[in-house]
């Protein structure tokens, strides 16, 4: 049968299938609504910047998370806060959802649309508005990339820091949520480094924070007063959409000195010791700890490559990167690091970078591709395009322990004996925060997603993983919860036995209900939107 | 006609875990980030950037092929102008392959083969292109016999009579009216490095790589077994093509039906001024920014040669774009966005030449005739052709 | 009718409470004309989670004191005072994770004790209202050792609700105790609202704060100006470059009156300092202090700086291990009031004279210290006056609108200041600070109007 006939066929047959989920409760999202709305939005953007077409919106409705593909109804290209403002006044008028998405880069599902309406797309917002160089700050849309603003930042001798991300991914969106960096021991994360913003929110109502917000020069310190610029971080998007951030450079030393102490044996009660040693005396800029699955995607071009590099290297990493203003300052710097290291870790030897290059045969350069991957851009995403996350925070003596228990939650999950995943598939990297106050997990499992049985393997290693880790008492982070509200019964679950993680998400809620009557703004959140207008007279 | 000229025909579905596991990593919408020296410049994909929606980048492009074979809609015009606004410049692909395998622009050249087969694609623009490949054996509408023309005061031997170790593939391009400066220059740079070549002509085919790039399989396929056994009747044991997009249907499409090396005109001097047989002269100061052609660059991997042949023109200061390699900006003629989407095309050249501007080039170099005509007709900065620098 | 002190009595227990005037009076300047007020000092968060309980039952204003003396208003509110201090223990040093778990009656001396003992230490407030260490954090005040670490020195704090709930910021909300402490909530960061905010949230009660371990070398070294902007300079680039712990710039009557104990000591030891001085502190590997000392040294030369002597490096040196109290500063002329704010390093010398335009005839002291890695710098401007100059509040007020109308930033601004901050400041950012205070708070009954007005 041809194609053409081959799909007659099949269309008469009703089986052409559009994955739209319909509206719940009938309100929000009718089709009569849309309508107008599209009209509308197609008015305040211009016709070239707003779409229903079907070819559009589909390519909104995946990522690569396990989150269910759904399309929006209405796909809008803002150009500007006033075109955010229009979006989410005809959205409220006409109870339409919307679902803001930076660069639309996430693991999580974080920008499919739970139930169609409006999908936000800032990346026509994508100009840096301002460098102060002398001042350490720039101002930005939300479309503009961590690639784009670090190399404009070195160029003026600052940087922004590097996030364990795409270097596609959007700064601002990266910064409200997850944001781990390897400099986050020096410089903080998320919240550390906004300055201030403009932000639409969900009524459509324009808000400015920071100094800003008074006329104020972008003088670094939150204020005036209550932190008013924190209730954006980790609110997912569920609290407005900004449109502009003034965030925090910071200064890039001269001079760069790299020691990368490795270890081959499983000397795990040396690591934490070892991480916190040089995270305390804050001489070092970036500061980790990996596994050689990382060496790989570092190092190599490809993922053949870096399968066949990763068995070549130790497993056990910590890699501290400090900075001076002469050679000379760096230089002892890192020898200090190398001491201290050495003090509290005697396992550890520091690697050779001439070794590292033999072993790639020449063909991948060493410690200064190294570095610039390390410090500026990494990607972390690979092997077809995706990697499962398990995460905790917690001091970090804890950490190796609830490395261990995420493994043995994993592995007992997809296989048997700790050999069933390959140290190529695998992963384990620990940040520490607050100058070796605590750290951050990360367990990334990669998949190969074109096998579904893998995927699922992994999923459900994941969640045992993250299971695992929440036992051991460890954090979680990054507003979760507009996420765990999504998940339904859990979040009443979670208020049961956390009371005062009940207070506050009881204190989330209803800031929501009054910022968001109408429940429009990345509805994750199911809540009965009369009560809401009334909480919001 | 014996279908398979060079492999099985590919089918898009070949491909199902390719636009299936696009993850919307986004590495396919920008170029390397490496490389990037301004976030001015970083754009990699003309048709996302310009009009910025999701499906104009090739991970929106994998979501309609994956749709479309998962028959959640049925192609439109609007699927139709999407995957028409595609340069084909490689440019995803060789950000993705590398490490999520995914092979993208393929895909988006074999959601045009769909297109065509079913009957929704090409665009009705590319119609009279279509029609003059196969009515006249060029896209450009000429009546036959200009190849002919072109050549005919060059001196150079006619393959259909004469015999010569290489066989000088013009194309189309390069033999149209108004290329005859460009084309002199590049025959007399062959034979000053002692080069022994002929051409075929009227009789020289098209390499209907137009055809190609709009999904029209059996046109492109229609003549090329014959077209194989006529270059293997000149006795040739060399084809050199002057033009990148011939190289790239010669050299990948024709190779398993043909016993013949393929070369482009710029290896050939460039091994030549290795040897030290090309003698390269030049009168005057230049700041010239080279730009890599798709097909010469990406396509065929073949970014070397022009610029050693470059660096060596007296006192011509080579510059490069901040896109420039592997990561090079499309000129915004490939892919039959011209013809079918001039408004597209005409912004993709600008951009380009804005970053000509950017990096402080007077004029503009580069080896191909679809590239050079493209900057040209935007009238922003002198255009140069290679081989009208070298000689 | 029941007293209503008596209730409360009955409530949390007689000796957390007091209606004595005699004690009530010290927290105010003057003894109020009309005394109604009770005050509670809960020894430990349940007692205050009872204080709050009753008095949100029985519709009755709460006020915290948080520094200084409260406004008469408050004497004669019928509220409830509560002061916090009672709440004091140090729960507990985790030196190997740098944390000390203190309440709120936890003083920067005391703590420094318990951390000297450990060979830990504090980063101390340079301008400090209130020895408590959850004070000065929660409220901002600026430390020594700015532009080295971050301006924040703590991870979670806990606190009361106007109703008696519990609220803990950060990871405390749901991890065992002990674990990760880290400062981010769930979601949105409600918790940060809870910063600077005249406790109109929540009453705080203890906190997690940074300590630090003591290195191996220590130096402090001076060095001498004759301008301010040259000095301001050599502070940006010393921060910029991350070389030094702590970092002042202060002029010649500021750092005399902050050194000395009485008037002729002040002007005594004026008459031996550069107009303008820069002090830096070093702490670390010895290696690194050699190197961080020779490099920044270089660097003051260019500028036009010169090294002193290693008398006013040795007084430094012990100053910066303790609270420098903004009171301690009055024995130069009876009083000292501030005038204090951030602002870039460019601006940081002109906005020194403007002020100064708007205080003439008034004794001055200036200082400066950077912020993240010199990219701000808090500027704080001493006026040392008789006590009770009626001429003062007009002009202090003067100079305060000349910074902001030259775009200074006043990160918790207090009094008259707060009026006109919060009078430029965008609608929608006022708007959600109601929000959240009717949302904790619906019957607006914890500390209304210290904020700013109406809330």
């Amino acid at each position: 049968m041809k194609g053409k006939d081959l799909r007659k066929d099949l269309k008469e047959r009703k089986i052409i299938k559009v994955p739209v989920k319909h509206e719940i409760d009938g309100t929000h999202n009718r089709p009569e609504n849309l309508e107008k709305a599209y009209r509308e939005l197609q008015e305040a953007l211009g016709e070239e910047w707003v779409s229903n077409d079907i070819n559009i919106t589909v390519a909104y409705a995946r990522d690569q998370s396990v989150v269910p593909m759904n399309h929006p109804h209405i796909v809008a290209l803002p150009g500007s806060t006033e075109d955010v403002a229009a979006i989410m006044e005809i959205a409220n008028r006409y109870l339409i959802d919307v679902t803001p998405y930076g660069t639309g880069l996430n693991t999580l599902g974080m920008t499919i649309p739970p139930y169609g309406g409006i999908l936000c797309d800032l990346r026509r917002m994508d100009r840096i508005l301002e460098i102060d160089a002398e001042n350490m700050y720039c101002t930005i849309g939300p479309g503009v990339t961590f690639a784009q603003l670090q190399t404009e930042t070195l160029k003026r001798g600052l940087r922004l820091i590097n996030p364990s991300t795409s270097a596609n991914a959007s700064v601002v969106s990266n910064i409200m949520m997850g944001n781990i960096s390897t400099l986050a021991n020096k410089y903080g994360v998320g919240l550390d480094h906004i300055i201030g913003y403009k932000i639409v929110l969900p009524d459509g109502r324009i808000m400015v924070c920071g100094p800003q917000a008074y006329g104020a020069d972008n003088a670094h310190l939150p204020g005036p007063g209550p932190d008013v610029r924190a209730f954006i971080r980790g609110s997912l998007g569920t609290m407005g959409i900004i449109t502009e951030m003034t965030i925090r450079l910071y200064p890039e030393p001269n001079h760069l000195k790299l020691t990368v102490p490795v270890s081959n044996t499983e000397k795990w009660e040396q690591i934490a010791p070892a991480l916190k040693a040089i995270s305390q005396r804050n001489i070092v800029i970036e500061n980790a700890y990996f596994q050689n699955t990382y060496m790989g995607i570092f190092l190599a071009e490809t993922n053949a490559e870096s399968s066949m590099l990763i068995p070549m290297f130790p497993r056990h990493y910590v890699v501290p990167v400090t900075g001076g203003y002469t050679p000379e300052e760096a230089e002892a710097k890192c020898k200090v690091c190398e001491e201290d290291i050495l003090a509290v870790a005697p396992d550890f030897e520091f690697m050779d970078w001439e070794v590292v290059e033999q072993l790639s045969a020449g063909r991948i350069l060493g410690v200064d591709k190294f570095t610039k991957f390390f410090r500026e851009s990494v990607r972390v995403q690979r092997v077809k395009g995706s990697f499962f996350v398990g995460f905790g925070l917690d001091h970090l003596e804890y950490l190796p322990e609830i490395n261990q228990e995420m493994m043995r939650a994993m592995t007992s999950q997809v296989g048997t004996d700790d050999n069933v995943i390959s140290a190529d598939l695998i992963a384990t990297y620990f940040q520490p925060y607050d100058m070796g106050r605590l750290g951050f997990i990360e367990f990334d499992i990669f998949i190969d997603q074109s096998n579904p049985e893998d995927s699922l393997r992994t999923i459900s290693g994941t969640l045992a993983a993250m299971a695992a880790s929440f036992r051991k008492g460890s954090g979680i982070c990054f507003g979760i919860w507009p996420l765990v509200e999504g998940a339904g019964p859990l979040h009443d679950l979670i208020g049961l036995i956390f009371p005062q993680a009940g207070t506050y998400v009881d204190t989330y809620r209803t800031m929501k209900m009054i910022y968001d009557p109408n429940n429009v703004c990345l509805r994750r959140f199911e809540y009965d939107t009369l009560r809401a207008k009334k909480a919001a007279l | 006609m014996e279908r398979g000229l060079t492999r099985k025909r590919e089918k898009l579905t070949d491909y199902r875990d390719d636009y299936w596991v696009c993850g919307k990593c986004k590495m396919c919408q920008s170029i390397n980030v490496q490389k990037f020296v301004s976030a001015r410049f970083s754009a990699n994909c003309p048709c996302g950037t310009r009009y910025r929606f999701e499906s104009y980048y090739a991970a929106g492009m994998m979501e309609i092929a994956r749709a479309i074979t998962n028959l959640e809609f049925e192609p439109t015009e609007k699927t139709a102008e999407i995957i028409y606004s595609c340069n084909l410049c490689g440019l995803c692909q060789e950000m993705c392959f590398p490490l999520k395998g995914l092979h993208t622009t393929r895909i988006i050249q074999l959601m045009r083969e769909k297109a065509v087969e079913e009957g929704w694609g090409p665009l009705p623009a590319h119609a009279s292109v279509l029609e003059s490949t196969t009515e006249r054996d060029n896209p450009f509408g000429l009546e036959r016999g200009f190849k002919g023309r072109a050549v005919r005061d060059l001196e150079v031997k006619d393959l259909t009579r004469e015999r010569a170790e290489n066989l000088l593939f013009v194309g189309c391009a390069y033999a149209a009216p108004g290329q005859g400066e460009r084309l002199g220059a590049l025959v007399r740079a062959l034979r000053s490095v002692g080069l022994d070549f002929g051409v075929l002509g009227d009789a020289e085919p098209c390499c209907r790589s137009f055809n190609l790039a709009l999904g029209d399989r059996d046109g492109f396929e229609e003549n090329a077994l014959e077209n194989i056994a006529l270059f293997h009747s000149t006795g040739a044991s060399r084809i050199v093509t002057a033009c990148p997009h011939c190289l790239q249907v010669l050299r990948d499409e024709y190779s398993r039906a043909m016993d013949l090396e393929v070369v482009h005109a710029t290896e050939v001097l460039a091994e030549a001024l290795e040897r030290g047989d090309l003698e390269v002269r030049g009168d005057r100061k230049l700041k010239g920014a080279y730009h890599d052609p798709c097909f010469l660059g990406r396509w065929c991997e073949i970014y070397e040669a022009p610029r050693r042949l470059l660096s060596a023109v007296p006192g011509l200061e080579l510059l490069e774009f901040e896109r420039s390699l592997e990561n090079s900006w499309c000129c915004g003629a490939g892919g039959g966005v011209k013809s079918g989407r001039p408004e597209l095309s005409s912004w993709t050249a600008d951009e380009r030449l804005e970053e000509a501007n950017a990096v402080g080039a007077e004029v503009v170099i580069t080896a191909c005739p679809h590239c050079t005509q493209q900057f040209e007709e935007r009238g922003r900065l002198p255009v140069y052709d290679i081989y009208q620098v070298l000689v | 009718m029941r007293r209503v002190d008596e209730d409360l009595r009955e409530v949390v227990g007689a000796e957390v409470v007091s209606t004595d005037p005699g004690i009530l009076s010290v927290y105010f300047r003057e003894p109020p004309p009309r005394l109604d007020l009770i005050l509670a000092k809960p020894r430990d968060s349940l007692e205050l989670a009872d204080v709050a309980a009753w008095a949100y039952r029985n519709e009755i204003p709460l006020y915290t004191h948080r520094r200084g003396y409260l406004s008469p208003e408050v004497a004669s509110s019928g509220g409830v005072l509560v002061d916090l201090t009672g709440i004091d223990r140090i729960v507990r040093i985790d030196e190997d994770n740098l944390l000390a778990f203190v309440e709120y009656g936890v003083t920067f001396e005391r703590l420094k004790g318990e951390l000297d003992r450990r060979g830990l230490r504090i980063l101390m407030p340079a301008a400090a209202t209130s020895s408590s260490v959850v004070r000065t954090f929660l409220d901002r005040d600026v430390i020594l050792a700015n532009g080295a670490t971050r301006p924040y020195q703590f991870t979670t704090f806990h606190a009361i609700l106007a109703d008696g709930r519990l609220w803990m910021s950060g990871t405390d909300q749901y991890t065992p105790d002990g674990h990760s402490e880290f400062r981010e909530d769930l979601g949105p960061m409600y918790s940060n609202f809870f910063h600077a905010s005249e406790d109109i949230f929540g009453m705080p009660y203890a906190m997690k704060a940074w300590i630090y371990r003591r290195w191996e070398e220590r130096r402090v070294t001076t060095y001498a100006f004759s301008e301010a902007a040259p000095a301001v300079e050599a502070a940006r680039l010393a921060s910029r470059h991350d070389q030094v712990f702590e970092c002042v710039v202060a002029d010649r009557r500021y750092l005399s009156v902050l050194l000395a104990k009485s008037p002729d000591e002040a002007d005594a030891l004026a008459e031996g300092l550069p107009p303008w001085s820069v002090i830096f502190g070093f702490e670390n590997h010895p290696r690194l202090v050699e190197i961080w000392d020779r490099q920044t040294g270089e660097m003051v030369k260019g500028l036009g700086g010169e090294r002193q002597g290693s008398d006013l490096a040795s007084l430094m040196r012990e100053k910066f291990e303790w609270p420098w109290y903004l009171s301690e500063r009055a024995h130069y002329r009876g009083a000292v009031e501030t005038v204090e704010y951030y602002t870039f390093a460019g601006k940081a010398a002109p906005l020194f004279e403007a002020v100064a335009a708007e205080l003439k005839g008034y004794e001055l002291g200036r200082v400066a210290i950077p912020s993240y890695y010199g990219a701000a710098f808090y500027c704080e401007t001493d006026v040392y006056h008789p006590p009770g100059d009626p001429d003062l509040p007009e002009a202090w007020f003067r100079a305060y609108r000349e910074a902001l109308d030259r775009g200074a930033h006043v990160g918790r601004p207090r009094g008259e200041v707060a009026r006109l901050v919060y009078s430029r400041l965008d609608p929608e950012n006022l708007r959600m600070i109601r929000n959240l205070k009717r949302v904790l708070d619906p019957k607006g009954l914890l500390n209304p109007g210290q904020l700013m007005e109406g809330v």
